[in-house]
């Protein structure tokens, strides 16, 4: 009993892993299409959304069928709870993946005002932080986790002067209006992907360590004022 | 220490049990044979006693001072009893207390002895109350006797003889019995212990080891030992080469420069050796426990899938790009080979193999480039020459020789031109840098406007070209890279017919594959020229590869044709393959991925535009 235990929470740890893959792939295929203006692709992207999400079903209803059938105590329940909340983690990043490929698509139109620098930029440190929540959980390594959970600030810096730069240009040529208001949105979505990463590092930390990190990690900086 | 107590206990209670009914048994013998004794010798006594009473039996005399002496001399009661059964005289009853006896003319042992001389018997006396043994004799004549004398003892006195003797045959006998059950257990115990030495034996050998015989055992034990000894070389010998054989794998896999990773049928990670864990950059110490655990690339992922599945063959590869993506620092190729005969969960399913590309994608990056430019430097110069080649060849008044040159140039010209052309195209499509234009294109039409596009080359060669194709049937893709496609495909043929052939353009639907059920579409190009050798038929494909550079001057061509054929149809998302048996023609076998279905085309052209 206990032995058809472990094998399922390491099959759901598998499946876990798996998703977290397609999710990486995602988000490398969605700004791939941002930056290549090929709606294709971005169609692709959007599209395998669908195989995300019933990933996303089939890890929850495993967890959860575990969690009441087995009653797990200890490290177990603690990989049980943590799965559960990377595996909305990640349906989340798809969706904002998906959010991405969906403005590669109507950007696709438009012509190029400036060179992609920036976002591409922003996409590397996403997904970077991305893979390395995901190598965190399954090395159960704090250290990486913690230096995930850093590098959010690092983004959240880096969208606030995106817009900063997009409203310029937006001041000096109305035309660009609306293809810089796409671009505001990939970059929002991309910090959102940044702190989807974060959570995935504290549950990778709250796996290895045993003990919340959240809420009570350093000082961050202040929230953006809202309204900006 | 139970097991000895188990083991003594069962012969033991039988020693004791068969030790007691031996004893009674014996007993009961020696009863007997005491009994008889007793009564042989009452019977002496009797033949001693009976002619002294002769007298007084006859006359019924009284006398009673010889009787009591008689009974003192027999150590025996004494009766004197007459013919008629009245007591005369009893050793111990007194005179006076005679005449209360009862008549003994019924008693057995009178009844006996009347009969047969001498009788027996054996009860409770009435008279003394206490069970007796009788003999009793007659005396006289045998028609007439005078009476008869007997003599009795106690049973008592019998068994209080015995007594002493009976306690000590029990006491032998018992004494026997737990004798014998203790003998049982040492010879068991023996057993057993000889047992436990062959068995210690049998271990030693199986583990390789040579068994130590024990000393001084039975001869049989002996014998066993020397077999085990030869069981335990052969064991040491075959665990050697085991161990040779293992320790050999287990080099190659360590050493060898290409990443192996062996997973079972759930993906489960079972080993991976030291240039897979390298060059997939697995942190010491990291778990891996599964695949996922080292790749995490969809795509790699999905090709291990299939290939477990058997979907898959060993030759389709996926190309990890490591450390970025447009610079990448190391470049994987993985494939995946399955193990066959598909193994339970925890047994190897597939073996991926994992190699570092980096040098040759970086060489094949320079290539690219290389010839690339080259061809495209050269285009300029080449459409000035054949310009300038085209112009004098029209001049109607040069001189033979001249002319004849002139025609060379023009031939040698076209020829370099096609050949730039190709290689332009070829190095378009390698790098990535060709779209395609993708639409729905009906095939007959397509296929019918290539070969009027080669008509004269067909009819200068008198051979003719049909085409076979459902009218409904479509193909997705580019329509004037297809079209270069298939038109390269019908030119060879053309090329390597040999006059008065026909070629023979047909297609088909596929067979139905995927979840949607739809069909590719297949077409065949089949010749009945020269054909291609099957030793040559994997290399056809590559750049520059022509099979017989002989026939390279007789049948004009750059080789670049079906490299650029092949490389269309993976753009496109198909295949091409050849059939083909020297000396008997060639068919070349496309196949293109199935069309959408329309609705969904439709509902796309709508959402982008």
């Amino acid at each position: 009993m206990k032995e058809h235990f472990s094998e399922k929470l390491e099959s759901l740890r598998r499946q876990l892993i798996g998703m977290g893959a397609e999710v990486e792939n995602q988000i490398r295929l969605a700004v791939e299409a941002l930056v290549e203006a090929d709606a294709t692709k971005a169609r692709k992207v959007i599209e395998h959304d669908k195989v995300i999400d019933q990933m996303e079903i089939r890890n929850d209803e495993d967890a959860i069928d575990l969690l009441a059938t087995q009653q797990p105590v200890a490290s177990d329940l603690r990989l049980l709870v943590s799965s559960l909340k990377i595996n909305a983690d990640l349906e989340r990043i798809g969706d904002h993946a998906v959010n991405i490929a969906e403005g590669a698509e109507r950007l696709s139109r438009f012509r190029p005002f400036k060179p992609w620098i920036d976002i591409p930029h922003m996409a590397e440190i996403a997904r970077g932080m991305l893979k390395e929540s995901l190598d965190a959980f399954i090395r159960k390594d704090s250290a990486l986790a913690l230096d995930v959970c850093k590098r959010d600030d690092l983004l959240d810096e880096k969208n606030k002067s995106i817009i900063r730069e997009l409203l310029t240009y937006m001041a000096e040529n109305p035309a660009l209006i609306s293809a810089s208001i796409e671009i505001m949105s990939v970059s929002k979505n991309l910090e959102r992907v940044g702190d989807l990463a974060t959570n995935i590092g504290e549950e990778a930390i709250y796996i290895a360590e045993g003990e919340m990190i959240k809420h009570h990690m350093g000082p961050r900086p202040p929230e953006p004022a809202t309204g900006g | 220490m139970s097991r000895i107590l188990r083991r003594s206990l069962v012969p033991v209670l039988l020693g004791v049990v068969l030790g007691g009914v031996f004893a009674f048994a014996l007993s009961r013998v020696l009863d007997s044979a005491e009994e008889a004794r007793s009564r042989r010798a009452l019977v002496e006594k009797l033949e001693r006693l009976s002619p002294e009473f002769e007298e007084d039996l006859r006359t019924l005399a009284h006398p009673v001072e010889r009787i009591r002496q008689a009974a003192r001399q027999a150590g025996a009661r004494v009766t004197l009893i007459a013919a008629d059964g009245t007591v005369l005289g009893d050793s111990q009853v007194a005179p006076e207390r005679l005449e209360q006896v009862e008549n003994h003319a019924s008693r057995p042992e009178v009844l006996a002895a009347r009969r047969d001389l001498v009788g027996f018997g054996a009860r409770t006396s009435t008279t003394v109350l206490e069970p007796f043994v009788y003999v009793a004799r007659r005396v006289g004549p045998e028609t007439a006797p005078y009476g008869y004398l007997r003599l009795a003892i106690s049973q008592n006195e019998l068994d209080l003889l015995e007594a002493p003797f009976r306690d000590t045959l029990y006491q032998v006998s018992l004494a026997a019995g737990l004798l014998v059950g203790l003998l049982v257990i040492v010879i068991r115990q023996r057993h057993a212990n000889d047992l436990d030495r062959v068995r210690a034996g049998v271990a030693e050998a199986a583990a390789g080891r040579h068994p130590a015989p024990p000393a001084g055992d039975s001869e049989e034990t002996q014998e066993v030992f020397l077999a085990l000894a030869r069981f335990a070389r052969l064991v040491a010998a075959e665990r050697e080469g085991s161990e040779k054989a293992r320790l050999l794998a287990r080099t190659v896999f360590e050493q060898v420069p290409v990443g192996l990773l062996v997973v079972d049928r759930t993906l489960a990670l079972l080993d991976a050796n030291p240039a897979a864990l390298a060059l997939l950059h697995a942190p010491v110490g990291a778990p891996r426990h599964a695949l996922v655990d080292l790749v995490r690339d969809p795509e790699t992922l999905r090709l291990f899938t299939a290939g477990i599945r058997g979907e898959s063959s060993s030759d389709e590869t996926v190309v990890l790009r490591l450390g970025g993506e447009i610079s990448p620092e190391q470049v994987l190729e993985v494939n995946v080979r399955a193990v066959p005969h598909g193994a339970a969960a925890g047994e190897p399913a597939a073996v991926g193999v994992v190699r570092d590309v980096t040098e040759r994608e970086r060489t094949e990056t320079m290539r690219r480039r290389f010839v690339s430019d080259v061809s495209h430097e050269l285009r300029t110069p080449i459409a000035a020459i054949r310009a300038a080649v085209e112009t004098l060849a029209g001049e109607s008044d040069l001189p033979p020789d001249l002319a004849r040159l002139m025609s060379i140039l023009e031939r040698q010209s076209s020829e370099m031109e096609a050949l730039v052309s190709d290689l332009t195209d070829l190095s378009q499509i390698e790098s990535g840098a060709v779209k395609l234009a993708i639409e729905r294109i009906p095939l007959l039409p397509l296929l019918l406007s290539v070969v009027r596009d080669l008509a004269p080359a067909s009819e200068a060669r008198g051979v003719t070209v049909t085409v076979e194709a459902g009218e409904n049937l479509e193909i997705v893709g580019d329509g004037r890279r297809l079209s270069q496609v298939f038109r390269n495909l019908v030119d060879n043929a053309v090329k390597f017919s040999p006059a008065g052939q026909r070629v023979d353009v047909l297609a088909e639907e596929g067979t139905p594959i995927g979840p949607d059920g739809a069909s590719p579409v297949v077409v065949h190009v089949v010749d009945r020229g020269i054909g291609i050798p099957r030793s040559e038929q994997g290399r056809i494909f590559q750049r520059f590869y022509r099979v017989d550079p002989s026939r390279a001057k007789s049948v004009p061509g750059t080789g670049l044709g079906l490299a650029i054929v092949k490389h269309l149809l993976i753009l496109h998302g198909g295949t091409i393959r050849v059939n083909s048996e020297s000396g008997k023609g060639s068919r070349f076998t496309v196949t293109l991925p199935a069309a959408v279905p329309r609705d969904v085309a439709l509902e796309r052209t709508k959402e982008t535009s």
